[in-house]
């Protein structure tokens, strides 16, 4: 269990914002963090210019045994400056904004570094791709290095001109702020050993990202103590919980908020949302965490989705990660103004949510983007918020992890089928939205998961589509119980820590007792694909079948798949050959007294994909008996022959649909034609078209 | 005469024409058909994968991804086919409107020789007033769009999203108003070329909208009548397609049979448009109405 402390206070202030003032809050009786950067912040919100003016004191320790000369600092807000930063670049120089007042940016006025004004040493670099005209990153020379293990103090005073919103940051209409990488924030120091740092390296490095189009955050994990001023009648909710507000003679009022062991810091002012409260308890620890909701007006529609899914989830990790998953007193869930462009999007104990209002009231709880949103985000908070890998270069290790927990958690709370949508007979799963994605994507052979993601062609579709169906294939091969152990190893060993992709595999091939990186090798670093597919499928009556091929009662392989075979080159050889099972002849033997018409089967399958993995092939015949049949997958062709007194029903490649990363089901099968799915969708097709013919009368 | 007893007396010419129905349904099934063919082979090629047999129980995205992925771009064909085909369904109809005006003004019985005869007769006027109409439905809509959704719009923007919901509502409602009355304006420009056999298009249309505008709670009230009953009958077939499981051959035939009542009863309420309007104007100008030789 967890050594932390939640004080009533904080609780109180959490149930009550309006609170007086209390004194100082502490969370956590023990850090749970190493606590590397702390922020004290004092900013003031002018909500008629949409700027910001703030006082930072940053409480840094250098986590490495290097002399370090310089500091480095992610400024977002500059993304947002001009047409030529990286990120508007990477969009194909579109910026939103453009033509209204939308654009953003983030001004450093004075930084000194252990009370000394070192604000002339400042200056933009551009790590990733030298763009001159990028403002994203302002390194610091320091005067005195950074010692091994110091702790040092640097104050910064800023200002920031916040952008209409885009990408979850910024104004949006008359009286809505969502302030999310709103303060100069400083980079990662990667010491040897870290990651992707050698451990022999001479020295560690700053891992200081530019902002791109693609990408999100990283950075260390810290108290931050916040101080928000802003008029009186806005609503705000933050990071972590919020101590005390304080109302001023000028109308204004300053919000007290404070956060442990998280790395990032975002709040909300809106001065029209609706404040709502509940919480979750698990009734076998008693642990008890408030769930505080800032619902739009009108959308109380959606309110009970919103509190269910997210106490659902939070029980749903907690019994699969361990008990006190999530160690937060509190969980806040941001509805945003619609049109903001803010819904979706995690930040430490701060989520925002997401409602298409029109299409909740219209589908009711048939459409689940309220739940299956909610779920996303929270699940953030364990990958990302608190397993806090490098977003910037392997966003597969939270968006892939947190899409597979997400469509584990949709599948598990409104059934397999249907998950996302199951409305007038149209239904669809989270996981095959995610499939769809992937196999639907272009340049699936063009790039790899572990490719840098700032950089990657097709960076989000691997992160969350691919990675999330290769972590269910890895599921299915493992099977669920060994699976499970390796990810709640994986959380506990990782949490509050930033692991690479290297410390998941370590992790994989400890707990499962086995070597995946073949697994790994292929599907993670590697840009192949799988796909097996039926090649051939031959079924006659031993008698014709023994005249000779030409005389074989083809069995309805349709043409394409049938000639597969003969279009293989030489190498391409049928390495595996004839798999007549013991159950065969005891079939047959069995039959031979009633003298049945026996049948000989001829299947050959194959594998079209570059990546390897093992198959189940069902094989069932017509008077229902099944076969199951495993395959390496490793040759190109494997056949199985069968002798047995019935004719050949249906011949299933992974009948269970184990291997989503599978690009193609399409021709994974061969069946007897189904003339009942041909009826009904004929007729269906020839009913659509009666009915568009009738309405386009209309006109005429 | 009011509004639903033209519309009453309308049920009863339709029915002893009811040939024209029959016509219409039967070139409706057609060209149904002429649009099935091509799906025909695609159904085929699936029929023998296991994505058939998920496909029974319904629509699942889960097992149709790589379908679309594959021969997503054959639907262009159909698409394109569709657009034709569509095409010549409007000119047809088009044609046949001339027909059934004729046939329910005329004709004791439906008869396919003066049907046709009507029909080709009106062709060339009536053409040229769907060209007509299309050209001031988008100025309608312009207009329409100036004076009542911008502003309603704004409105929706600053409001809550209940009441924007609400809005956005009133706005498609609207949309379909202004349509429904474009539609009747037309229709009633038909009328009065065909009775009148009036040549110019411009001096029909303008004809309707004095007579729309002279009786503007009659011909409206007329026109949504007919077009409520079209709303209630789609709403009766959705309520009886979900009865159907469609999952067996007995329930995909007797779904059929419930949809073919249903396009049965839009072709009707088709006719039926043009019958009551036709009662109504002619209640308004028995002048111009044709005496029947068996009345």
């Amino acid at each position: 269990m967890l050594g932390y402390l939640r004080l009533g206070c904080a609780l109180m202030a959490v149930c009550a914002p309006l609170a007086v003032a209390q004194a100082q809050t502490t969370i956590f009786r023990e850090p749970l963090s190493p606590r590397l950067a702390n922020y004290h912040i004092r900013v003031t919100l002018n909500d008629t210019n949409k700027t910001i003016q703030g006082q930072l004191r940053l409480t840094w320790t250098n986590p490495s045994d290097d002399v370090i000369p310089d500091l480095r600092f992610h400024l977002y807000y500059n993304a947002f400056s001009n047409a030529k930063s990286t990120f508007i670049r990477e969009n194909m120089g579109s910026a939103p904004w453009a033509p209204d007042n939308g654009w953003g940016w983030m001004d450093i006025r004075r930084i000194a570094v252990r009370g000394r004004d070192v604000t002339d040493s400042l200056r933009f670099i551009a790590p990733d791709d030298g763009n001159a005209d990028d403002r994203t990153v302002a390194q610091v020379m320091l005067p005195q290095p950074v010692q091994p293990r110091e702790t040092l103090e640097v104050d910064i005073e800023f200002f920031a001109k916040i952008p209409r919103n885009h990408v979850r940051t910024g104004w949006w209409g008359e009286d809505f702020f969502f302030m999310a990488q709103w303060f100069p924030k400083i980079g990662v120091y990667e010491p040897p050993g870290m990651r992707f740092v050698p451990k022999d390296a001479p020295r560690g490095q700053w891992n200081c990202h530019q902002f791109h189009a693609n990408t999100e955050f990283y950075a260390d994990f810290g108290v931050y103590d916040v101080e928000i001023t802003l008029p009186q009648k806005y609503v705000v909710a933050t990071t972590g919980i919020i101590e005390r507000e304080v109302e001023h003679a000028d109308g204004s009022k300053t919000v007290v908020a404070h956060a442990e062991d998280v790395h990032d810091f975002a709040w909300l002012a809106d001065a029209s949302v609706l404040d709502y409260s509940d919480a979750w308890e698990n009734p076998k620890t008693g642990q008890r965490v408030a769930i505080r909701l800032l619902l739009q007006p009108g959308h109380d529609i959606a309110k009970d989705n919103y509190f269910e899914s997210a106490k659902a989830t939070l029980a749903y990790f907690d019994e699969w990660l361990g008990p006190y998953a999530y160690p937060y007193p509190l969980l806040t869930i941001v509805d945003p103004q619609p049109g903001s462009g803010a819904g979706g999007m995690e930040y430490p104990t701060l989520i925002t949510g997401m409602m298409v209002y029109p299409a909740a009231v219209l589908t009711r709880e048939r459409l689940r983007m309220v739940e299956t949103v909610t779920i996303h985000e929270l699940g953030h908070q364990y990958w990302y918020g608190m397993v806090a890998n490098n977003e910037f270069e392997e966003a597969f290790l939270d968006e892939g992890f947190n899409t597979y927990s997400e469509n584990r958690i949709g599948d598990d709370l409104y059934g397999r089928v249907g998950s996302l949508i199951d409305f007038w007979g149209f239904r669809a799963s989270l996981e095959s939205v995610r499939r769809m994605g992937y196999v639907t994507g272009e340049g699936q052979r063009d790039a790899r998961v572990a490719d840098p993601t700032f950089a990657a062609l097709n960076g989000s579709n691997f992160a969350y589509n691919k990675w999330s169906l290769a972590l269910k294939t890895l599921e299915h091969y493992l099977g669920r119980e060994t699976f499970d152990r390796i990810m709640r190893i994986y959380f506990q060993r990782w949490r509050f820590r930033h692991p690479s992709r290297n410390d998941f595999i370590a992790v994989a091939n400890e707990v499962a007792r086995q070597d995946l990186n073949w697994f790994f090798d292929s599907v993670l670093l590697g840009d192949g694909v799988i796909d097996y597919g039926i090649a051939r499928v031959r079924s006659a009556p031993v008698s014709l079948f023994e005249r000779g091929p030409d005389t074989t009662q083809a069995s309805g392989a349709d043409s394409l798949e049938a000639s597969a075979v003969d279009s293989l080159s030489a190498s391409d050889t049928l390495t595996a050959v004839s798999d007549t099972a013991k159950a065969d002849t005891e079939a047959t033997d069995t039959a031979v007294a009633e003298k049945p018409k026996l049948y000989y089967h001829d299947i050959v399958i194959r594998r079209i994909g570059e990546v390897a993995f093992p198959v189940e092939v069902l094989i069932r015949f017509e008077d229902g008996t099944e076969k199951r049949k495993r395959w390496d997958g490793r040759s190109r062709l494997h056949r199985f022959t069968f002798t047995y007194p019935s004719r050949l029903d249906r011949v299933v490649i992974d009948p269970d649909y184990k291997v989503p990363l599978d690009v193609n089901w399409l021709n994974n099968s061969w069946t007897r034609p189904n003339e009942q799915f041909k009826r009904k969708y004929r007729w269906k097709w020839f009913f659509w078209m009666q009915s568009i013919l009738a309405l386009l009368a209309t006109i005429s | 005469m009011t509004a639903l007893q033209a519309f009453l007396k309308a049920q009863k010419e339709i029915w002893l024409r009811r040939g024209i129905v029959g016509f219409l349904y039967v070139f409706n099934v057609l060209m149904a058909a002429i649009l099935t063919l091509p799906i025909g082979g695609r159904l085929d090629r699936l029929a023998n994968k296991e994505l058939a047999n998920h496909l029974i129980d319904g629509f699942a995205v889960d097992y149709v991804i790589e379908y679309f992925q594959k021969y997503g771009d054959s639907f262009q064909a159909i698409i394109a086919m569709l657009i034709g085909v569509g095409l010549f369904y409007v000119l047809t109809n088009t044609f046949l409107a001339g027909g059934i005006l004729g046939v329910l003004s005329r004709e004791k019985r439906f008869r396919l020789r003066p049907f046709l005869h009507e029909s080709a007769n009106l062709f060339g006027r009536f053409v040229r007033l769907l060209f007509l109409s299309l050209v001031v439905l988008i100025l309608l809509y312009f207009v329409f769009r100036l004076a009542v959704l911008s502003p309603l719009k704004n409105l929706a923007d600053s409001a809550n999203p209940d009441v924007r919901f609400q809005l956005q509502l009133l706005s498609i409602l609207l949309v379909l108003l202004l349509i429904g009355f474009w539609n009747m304006l037309f229709d009633y420009a038909k009328i009065a070329i065909h009775s009148r056999d009036i040549g110019s298009v411009f001096v029909g249309f303008f004809s309707s909208m004095r007579f729309a505008l002279r009786h503007p709670l009659q011909t409206i009230g007329l026109y949504f009548l007919n077009y409520l009953i079209v709303a209630a009958l789609f709403v009766l077939y959705l309520v009886l397609e979900n009865q159907f499981s469609n999952t067996t051959a007995v329930s995909t035939y007797g779904l059929l049979a419930v949809q073919q009542l249903f396009i049965l009863s839009r072709l009707w309420m088709k006719t039926s448009f043009f019958a009551s309007q036709q009662v109504f104007y002619f209640d308004r100008h028995p002048e111009e109405a044709i005496q029947l030789a068996w009345e």
